[in-house]
């Protein structure tokens, strides 16, 4: 892990929760660490969140893969990346356990634990919660990391919340790219109003069902019908795919090479 | 049993500032204005002209609804207003979305782990929950009183998110207990936890109630249930009980009781009869001074306004052939009979109208009520007579007087019913065995499934489900069988729901380090076998509903 720029202190830490981390939720939830907690190695998505509305932010590369299935997932209503533990409880559970609670290097702080994930399910039964903790899968054989692993475990069992792990193995690779590729499009775009964009919308559509060629040639020859911008028609395209208006197979890689019927359903 | 009393918890804004963002203050249903109190209130049980004419029998059971009649008096706004506030108040500064609260919880389970005493864990804000006591005759209505407007108050309310926070948690807005009859402190926290078992499904009766436990250390764990589960409000009913225990036993108890109300914040309701007076002067008094919303004696009702209202009420209930008019004589002599103790006013109504209509006479006539009260409240005039008397000292006597028992007097009344009567409800038991006999084959079913101890409600609902799916005409195995599988997989899924051991045993303990000796034994790598036991996750298996999945699944083939 990367350096803090400064040491956790109880004063810092009571700073932390006046700036408001690790509370709100959708577009005004505030990650407890942010990459600006890091010098260097932090991640953030460009892009607004489909589901929040907001930049989020990702300590590795494996989160932000992971955010992106979660984006593609339906039930999924909010994600809340980097969520506090009540301090309190986890210095609880860690001494009952007879584990030592994870400190700040310089300090000896007790620091704040986090949750990679929570996230906010709705389906038939109303919402859930769940939360999930990505983790390289070999370092799941290191005993210092599973008793971590077991206040947090042991921490949301407490509070009915199904808690798991997420390795890299388990990572869709596929879905993960084509969602990481289709991510900024989902929102609709800058200087077109969203009548034009309605327009344009209903023209790819007959374009992809008329013309049976590579996805390539077609988004080519809407920017030319349209004297669009290159690119545009291509933006167009994956912005149906991501609003779920194309369906697409989300397993296989899109390729723009690929012949529109191979990947349109 | 377990979850029926239950409701999910929603939030109301609040008026009042104070109870603001307090999920327990949030849930509870609003505070009502004095119109909607005495609505609600209020019960007049159902009266249909047409039931006068029913066969005596039938309106022996029909007298009984006048035990629910209830008619609301000015003491009794003054009951809801005081439980209102303490129930509120109490909550304040119990907000579970405060770290004191968490902390404070902690403490408490941390002190009991090594067998201390709770500490006087002091948060900034002071804890000002309030008791306070409610004292009368027996047979006043306090208990009754009490009760309407608990009934307000849903027991159980269960949070599951609260401002996009999980927040599981089930609340408990009152409890209501009665004194032991030894007035022992063991016997106070043994009905306690069973009564914390019987609205939560819990087991702590057997964990925390056997007799080899200490007092103290019981009352400790009762104190850290309590705050738990969020009780809103401690009912002790019966406290004159306390008289009667030995060996300074009473002194324990008030002064757990004042704990209960100074640390952790739970007001305590204690209901009692003029006996328990004595026992309030004591020490207890001294504590409790200063604090408090004050002490409601409620004494026999003055012959006023409320009381006419009170008689008028219930004067129209009559399921005697002949209807009599109430005149201000008949109302004086209920007064006087009564003294106005409510209870014996409802009871020497009922019996008349029993005597009338077993006798024949079928009509309320002054003669018949003073017959039944010289037979049926002999026991209790002496009584009677003192508060006539007014002497506090001839009062004092008999502040705790054993109850009419009302049972006892309707047979001595249903005794004297035609003997013809009975020879028809013979005849008809008779004819009901024989059709029991031919046992349908949904009878035979559920019987079955009943010495399986499955619930019955259940069974009810899965024989019926099955039959809805299979028609009419399935057979009596196939029946059995499916009804067998849906109950079974409900009862799984109720065990998952109500495994609080597993909660518990969550605290301390290494799950997770456990199966890492595990794996390593098995020479399998800790991802393996946390991929078998479900704790690595599968992320592109995970939330999806199904149809949906499906429908991804099937893209995929093609």
């Amino acid at each position: 892990m990367a350096k803090r720029r400064t040491e956790l202190t109880e004063k810092k830490i009571a700073e932390m929760e006046k700036e408001g981390r690790g509370q709100g939720t959708g577009e005004n939830y505030k990650p407890w660490i942010t990459i600006q907690d890091f010098p260097s190695s932090g991640l953030v998505t460009r892009s607004k969140g489909w589901k929040t509305k907001r930049i989020h932010h990702f300590l590795s590369k494996l989160e932000r893969d992971y955010f992106y299935v979660l984006e593609w997932n339906r039930n999924v209503v909010d994600i809340r990346e980097q969520y506090p533990l009540t301090r309190e409880d986890t210095l609880f559970i860690a001494e009952n356990k007879g584990f030592k609670h994870p400190t700040d290097p310089k300090s000896q702080n007790p620091i704040v634990m986090t949750t990679d994930f929570l996230i906010t399910l709705s389906n038939s039964n109303g919402f859930t919660h769940v939360a999930r903790t990505i983790k390289p899968s070999k370092e799941l054989e290191n005993e210092r990391t599973i008793e971590k692993f077991e206040i947090e475990r042991s921490y949301w069992a407490d509070r009915g919340v199904d808690w798991g792990i997420i390795t890299e193995k388990e990572m869709p690779k596929n879905m993960i790219e084509n969602v990481e590729w289709l991510h900024s499009s989902y929102f609709e775009m800058e200087d077109l109003p969203s009548s034009t964009l309605q327009t344009y919308i209903q023209q790819m559509k007959t374009f992809i069902q008329k013309y049976n060629t590579s996805i390539i040639e077609i988004v080519t020859e809407f920017d030319n019908k349209f004297q669009l911008d290159n690119g545009m028609g291509l933006e167009i395209l994956k912005h149906l795919i991501a609003r779920r208006e194309l369906q697409v197979d989300i397993n296989q890689k899109i390729h723009t090479h690929l012949w529109c019927e191979d990947v349109f359903n | 049993m377990y979850g029926k009393e239950m409701v999910d918890a929603i939030y109301s804004e609040q008026i009042v500032q104070d109870y603001e963002f307090n999920p327990l203050i949030e849930a509870l249903p609003p505070i009502f204005t004095e119109d909607e109190v005495i609505e609600q209130l209020s019960v007049f049980p159902s009266f249909d002209e047409k039931e006068r004419a029913l066969n005596s029998n039938y309106r022996f059971h029909c007298v009984q609804r006048l035990f629910q009649y209830f008619q609301p008096f000015e003491t009794h706004l003054d009951l809801e207003q005081r439980i209102s506030r303490a129930i509120r108040q109490g909550y304040l500064h119990r907000n579970p979305m405060q770290r004191e609260e968490v902390m404070r919880v902690h403490e408490s389970y941390q002190a009991i782990k090594a067998g201390n005493f709770l500490k006087n864990y002091q948060t900034e804000a002071k804890r000002t929950a309030a008791g306070f006591t409610i004292i009368g005759l027996s047979g006043i209505g306090k208990s009754t009183a009490i009760e309407r407007v608990l009934s307000f108050y849903p027991q159980l309310i269960k949070h599951r998110e609260y401002k996009g926070k999980p927040f599981i948690f089930t609340q408990i807005s009152w409890l209501k207990l009665e004194c032991p009859f030894d007035g022992s402190l063991k016997g106070l926290c043994i009905s306690f936890f069973s009564e914390l078992d019987r609205l939560l499904g819990s087991n702590y009766l057997n964990k925390f109630g056997a007799s080899r436990n200490t007092t103290d250390l019981m009352l400790q764990r009762m104190a850290h249930l309590a705050s738990l589960h969020g009780v809103g409000l401690l009912i002790i009913d019966e406290i004159q009980h306390l008289s009667l225990s030995k060996s300074g036993g009473s002194d324990k108890m008030l002064n757990f009781f004042v704990t209960l109300v100074n640390t952790i914040g739970i007001p305590v309701l204690m209901v009692g009869t003029n006996k328990a007076i004595s026992i309030l002067q004591s020490e207890f008094r001294q504590a409790r001074r200063g604090s408090g919303q004050g002490d409601m004696v409620w004494s026999q009702m003055p012959k006023d306004m409320s009381w006419e209202l009170f008689v008028e009420g219930m004067w129209e209930y009559q399921w005697t052939a002949n209807y009599t008019p109430l005149t201000e004589e008949l109302s004086d002599f209920i007064y006087e009979e009564s003294q106005g103790i409510i209870d014996i006013a409802i009871k020497l109504f009922m019996l008349s109208q029993v005597s009338a209509i077993s006798t024949g006479t079928e009509k309320i006539s002054k003669k018949i009520m003073k017959k039944v009260a010289n037979d049926s409240l002999r026991l209790v005039k002496p009584m009677l007579d003192a508060l006539k008397s007014g002497i506090p000292s001839e009062i004092a006597k008999y502040e705790d007087i054993r109850p009419i028992d009302i049972d006892e007097e309707m047979e001595r009344y249903k005794a004297s019913v035609d003997l013809q009567e009975k020879i028809r409800i013979q005849k008809k038991l008779q004819q009901q065995k024989r059709e029991k006999a031919e046992q349908s084959l949904l009878e035979d079913v559920t019987l079955q499934l009943l010495s399986m101890d499955f619930d019955s409600k259940e069974i009810e609902r899965a024989v019926k489900s099955v039959l809805n799916k299979f028609g009419e005409d399935v057979e009596k195995p196939t029946l059995l069988k499916e009804a067998v599988k849906l109950l079974i997989d409900k009862d799984e899924i109720k065990t998952e729901n109500t495994n609080k051991k597993k909660k518990v045993s969550q605290i301390s303990g290494n799950y997770l380090g456990g199966l890492m000796k595990e794996a390593r034994q098995k020479k399998l790598s800790v991802h393996e076998l946390f991929l078998q036991k479900n704790i690595v996750k599968q992320p592109s298996e995970e939330f999806w509903e199904e149809g949906e999945h499906a429908a991804l699944v099937s893209n995929a083939i093609s």
